[in-house]
């Protein structure tokens, strides 16, 4: 698979008054982004999150290291990387007093014919600038649901509508790279649900790569094929969602079993499956990489009574808790 | 792709209840002016007794003349000998003639005045009689009238240029500060543009912008002067040559008048565009080119200062129509002076903002 995003090894360091050495914001970043693959970027507050994405978007300059985009040096060739690329970074920021239709009207005339239709297109030279620019603005917006609103001031909008109209601006240059920073902020659930659908719906059909930070951990587990967890300017964890549910993770998913006489059904369990279960209450608690079909198996010929076996998913939470030891 | 830049810069940039609004409050001062200086009329007007009756002489049409203090006293100098000649023919005759207090001074004011009385006297045969001017004020009033209306004039010159200088100033100054402000500086940053393509076209959309407000303003005040005058040139030259309204050769003022208010607009939309840039809050794009026009101001009062500070938008000091703290400048050096300045910060804008980490 192609990379849309290859960062190679950024470093950003902020001067500080009175230290000889600068403040390492982000220290020796790698990491790669291929086209249709939503990452997730998440990290505690002051983890280099920010800063990290304002150097891939050419806001802040690397003290060190270099982002590709589509093979483009950002600060090298930045108009060529930049014509791949669309964003909301912090906050959805638009013209107030412009109505929707207008701010993206503006914003799509700074981009260049070609990204609006192939130069290889029978229709490329009959077309004009004005009109490809008028059915993209319709595009996004019917796609981003702002339509019907798109004559309203921006000053009126509530922030889920803004945040769908940062979305609808960042889909404007028809992107191989989309860069998000927090989404579904101020998104009520259905929006929420909306935007993570949009958002899968475009990785997968448009083969858009994304790099999306967020901390809502648990919307992040249903859109992303892979997080990518930063502390202290450093990338401390790589995980792939798939993996996650698949509970492939530290030995194994975990595993809750209801049964009679937890105590005994435990130390079967160990005797024949190798498996730790811990006893709490009447329930029985384990890691394990063994399927539940076997260890249902296992249990009824021991002549247990099996009240149900859950599988839990490991969730994104416990993996960041982990990996930046948070919470403890 | 730049033609679209500029096209939106320029969009973002005007602001059509900001325009109203100015035109609204030069209307407003025109008007006022119009109306003082026309009740200055009913005010230039004298009287002379005669053997018959008082005879009354309006000196405002010699008044609003723009002739220099040259010019006035070699025809008031031809004036007096055509009466000396007159006066020989009739002397026989005998006639007292009190015009004595106007002699021995001299001004501007009072050879304008004299040559009105003087014209009056020789075009209506006056000199064959007795002739009393008892209403000395008339002068007095002569040369306050000059003042006043100079001092009007500059007055309005002075409203106008600051106008203009405010409106260089919220445009100036909210280039790049507002968009930091509202946050789409990243939008725009993530569009592919150069910055430098970006900073020059707000600049050029800056520039326009103040060009054309000057633009306005010219046409604003021809248009009013031709309503609100008989004599619509004569008006402009109170307006906008507002020092040189009795004193300066009529070669080009008008013109200079204009590139005055031009550059000094131009000169103010630059600073609050580089302040603007630099601090990235628009209070300072506001505050800063006030503060560095004054300690220029401070500067050129103190011997070398008034050189290599230049009278940053006293440009009327060079084109020799003001006074004041432009007093001994030079041309060949202020103005290149001036130019390194201004170019500077234009070269620096474009520096400064290349090299920002945008928040």
């Amino acid at each position: 698979m192609a990379a849309v995003l290859e960062v190679k090894n950024l470093t950003k360091v902020y001067p500080r008054k009175g230290h000889k050495d600068g403040l390492t914001a982000v220290n020796d970043v790698s990491f790669r982004v291929n086209e249709g693959e939503i990452v997730g970027f998440i990290g505690p507050n002051g983890a280099g999150k920010t800063t990290t994405i304002k150097m891939i978007a050419g806001l802040a300059r690397p003290t060190a290291g270099e982002v590709f985009i589509c093979g483009h040096s950002v600060t090298r060739d930045r108009v060529n990387a930049m014509k791949h690329v669309g964003g909301v970074i912090e906050t959805p920021d638009m013209y107030p007093d412009m109505s929707g239709l207008k701010n993206l009207n503006y914003l799509v005339s700074l981009h260049p014919k070609e990204t609006m239709l192939d130069p290889s297109d029978e229709r490329f030279s009959t077309v004009s600038k004005k009109e490809l620019d008028a059915q993209r603005v319709e595009d996004v917006l019917k796609m981003v649901g702002l339509w019907d609103r798109r004559g309203d001031q921006v000053r009126k909008y509530s922030l889920g509508m803004k945040q769908r109209l940062g979305i609808a601006q960042a889909l404007l240059s028809k992107p191989k790279l989309l860069i998000l920073d927090e989404p579904a902020n101020g998104l009520d659930p259905a929006g929420i649900k909306y935007i993570r659908e949009l958002l899968r719906r475009l990785a997968d059909t448009y083969k858009i790569g994304m790099l999306v930070s967020s901390h809502q951990l648990s919307e992040l587990q249903l859109m992303c094929d892979r997080v990518i967890i930063i502390n202290n300017g450093k990338i401390i964890a790589e995980r792939r969602m798939d993996e996650l549910s698949a509970g492939e993770y530290k030995g194994g998913a975990r595993i809750i079993i209801r049964v009679d006489r937890p105590a005994e059904a435990a130390a079967l369990l160990k005797e024949k499956l190798e498996i730790q279960a811990e006893v709490i209450g009447e329930e029985l608690r384990a890691t394990t990489s063994a399927e539940t079909a076997v260890i249902t198996k296992e249990l009824v010929l021991g002549g247990f009574n099996v009240y149900g076996i859950t599988r839990e998913e490991i969730r994104l939470e416990d993996v960041f808790i982990d990996a930046t030891g948070e919470g403890r | 792709m730049f033609g679209k830049l500029y096209a939106g810069e320029l969009k973002k940039m005007f602001s059509l209840k900001t325009a109203l609004i100015m035109i609204a409050i030069f209307i407003f001062g025109f008007a006022v002016i119009t109306i003082a200086l026309n009740s200055f009329k009913d005010l230039t007007v004298g009287a002379i007794e005669t053997d018959g009756p008082e005879v009354d002489i309006s000196i405002w049409e010699t008044f609003k003349r723009n002739i220099s203090e040259e010019q006035a006293k070699a025809e008031l100098n031809v004036l007096k000998a055509q009466l000396k000649e007159l006066e020989k023919e009739k002397k026989d005759k005998g006639f007292t003639y009190y015009m004595g207090f106007l002699a021995g001074t001299d001004g501007i004011y009072n050879c304008k005045s004299q040559i009105a009385v003087y014209k009056y006297i020789i075009d209506n045969g006056l000199y064959n009689q007795d002739l009393y001017f008892y209403d000395s004020a008339v002068f007095a009033i002569g040369g306050l009238i000059d003042e006043s209306a100079t001092s009007f004039a500059s007055m309005m010159l002075g409203v106008f240029a600051f106008l203009l200088s405010v409106y260089a100033l919220i445009i100036g100054s909210g280039a790049y500060a507002n968009e930091m402000q509202n946050g789409t500086l990243k939008i725009l940053l993530l569009k592919p543009i150069t910055r430098n393509q970006l900073t020059l076209a707000k600049l050029l959309a800056m520039l326009t912008i103040v060009v054309a407000a000057v633009m306005a303003v010219f046409v604003l005040i021809t248009a009013f002067s031709y309503i609100a005058y008989d004599d619509p040139l004569d008006t402009m030259y109170y307006v906008f040559n507002a020092s040189s309204v009795f004193k300066a050769p009529v070669s080009f003022p008008l013109f200079l008048a204009w590139l005055d208010l031009l550059l000094g607009s131009l000169a103010f939309g630059i600073m609050a565009f580089f302040f603007g840039t630099l601090m990235k809050k628009r209070v300072f794009g506001f505050v800063f080119p006030y503060a560095f026009n004054f300690a220029a101001t401070i500067a050129s009062l103190i011997g070398i200062g008034r050189f290599w500070i230049t009278n940053t938008v006293a440009w009327s000091g060079f084109f020799g129509m003001g006074s004041g703290i432009s007093t001994g400048s030079n041309f060949f050096i202020s103005m290149p002076l001036a130019i390194v300045y201004f170019g500077g910060m234009i070269a620096l804008s474009f520096v400064v903002f290349n090299r920002r980490d945008v928040a």
